[in-house]
């Protein structure tokens, strides 16, 4: 595996099988910096990942459209902030509605280099957030064929995590 | 121990956790259930109600047999662990999910999962797939080779580090 400097990623990530899936790549990504933004989840508490330096929280948004579009408008404020500090060379996310925010921010306002991954939960249907996402990454995976036809040409099935 | 988690969904699932009570003491081995929102007291199994990952990993990491909902988390917890895994999906016909999703991952490991995978549709065919579970796990069988998860990380470390990605 060439060697390089160790790259900082800001991995996005929402819980459940999102986060299993994230970790699954942090396992891959040895040798470099990781720090996780995730909703402040108070399950959280004792969260240790070997190879994961720290978490980033933003604030977990309410239900509903409302909820989803001012949990969006609050969260482009909290990665603005993140990114800034953090100062990622790559953001890297496996899901769900959580990643816009940081991924149409990190490409267009910070020009960050953008890594998507469409969850195993989507074998036949894109995600909305894939969706969105899509144009503002610079590489884009799914994990089975049948989404290749939903996305464009830069979309890239290699394999899957389950 | 048999370790049942039902995810965070706020829809109930009393077709598994009610079937879980019932067939314990059959079954002679302690169950622990994650049950989320229910309420319900359960005579025969150990709960919690909402807990922590750190909590839930521990859990699976020393059960015999994991049983979660249909989605992905459990699938990868229980290879992390090597544990023999039933993914019993949430089905939209009964209240148990919001929209059909979690049927995606469960096809998709029913087609192409590992040995140590099982999909139950029709609860009545648990009981019998929790036995064949504690045998594989009894037997020390574990997780095969899987070479389409080893290419995509190796992929995803390629994108990152803006190397050409890997042809299939």
């Amino acid at each position: 595996m060439t060697r390089q400097r160790p790259l900082r990623i800001l991995c996005v990530a929402s819980g459940g099988g999102h986060l299993e899936q994230m970790l699954a790549c942090v396992d891959a990504l040895g040798g470099h910096r990781i720090v996780i933004g995730l909703y402040r989840w108070r399950n959280l508490a004792g969260f240790e990942h070997p190879g994961v330096d720290h978490l980033r929280f933003v604030m977990c948004g309410g239900s509903g459209s409302i909820g989803v579009i001012g949990s969006l408008l609050a969260g482009v404020f909290q990665w603005a902030w993140i990114i800034l500090t953090e100062r990622p060379d790559v953001i890297l996310s496996t899901g769900a509605e959580l990643a816009i925010a940081p991924i149409v921010l990190g490409k267009v306002l910070f020009r960050r280099r953008t890594v998507f991954l469409e969850t195993a939960a989507r074998m036949e249907h894109p995600s909305g957030t894939g969706k969105v996402a899509y144009p503002f990454c610079d590489a884009f995976f799914v994990q089975s064929e049948a989404m290749l036809k939903h996305y464009g040409p830069k979309a890239r099935y290699v394999g899957r995590l389950l | 121990m048999i370790f049942v988690t039902i995810g965070s969904a706020i829809q109930p699932f009393p077709r598994l956790l009610d079937a879980m009570d019932e067939m314990a003491p059959r079954l002679g081995d302690p169950v622990i259930m994650q049950t989320g929102m229910e309420r319900i007291p359960y005579e025969n199994v150990t709960t919690t109600g909402y807990t922590t990952f750190v909590e839930i990993h521990r859990l699976v990491r020393t059960c015999s047999v994991l049983i979660g909902h249909g989605s992905t988390g459990p699938v990868l917890m229980a290879r992390r662990y090597g544990k023999p895994v039933i993914m019993v999906p949430r089905l939209p016909e009964f209240g148990e999910t919001a929209d059909a999703h979690p049927l995606e991952a469960a096809r998709s490991v029913e087609k192409r999962g590992s040995r140590m995978t099982e999909v139950i549709y029709d609860i009545a065919d648990l009981e019998a797939a929790v036995r064949r579970a504690r045998q594989k796990a009894r037997d020390g069988l574990t997780y095969g080779p899987f070479p389409e998860r080893k290419r995509l990380l190796a992929a995803i470390r390629a994108a990152v580090e803006r190397r050409e990605v890997p042809a299939e």
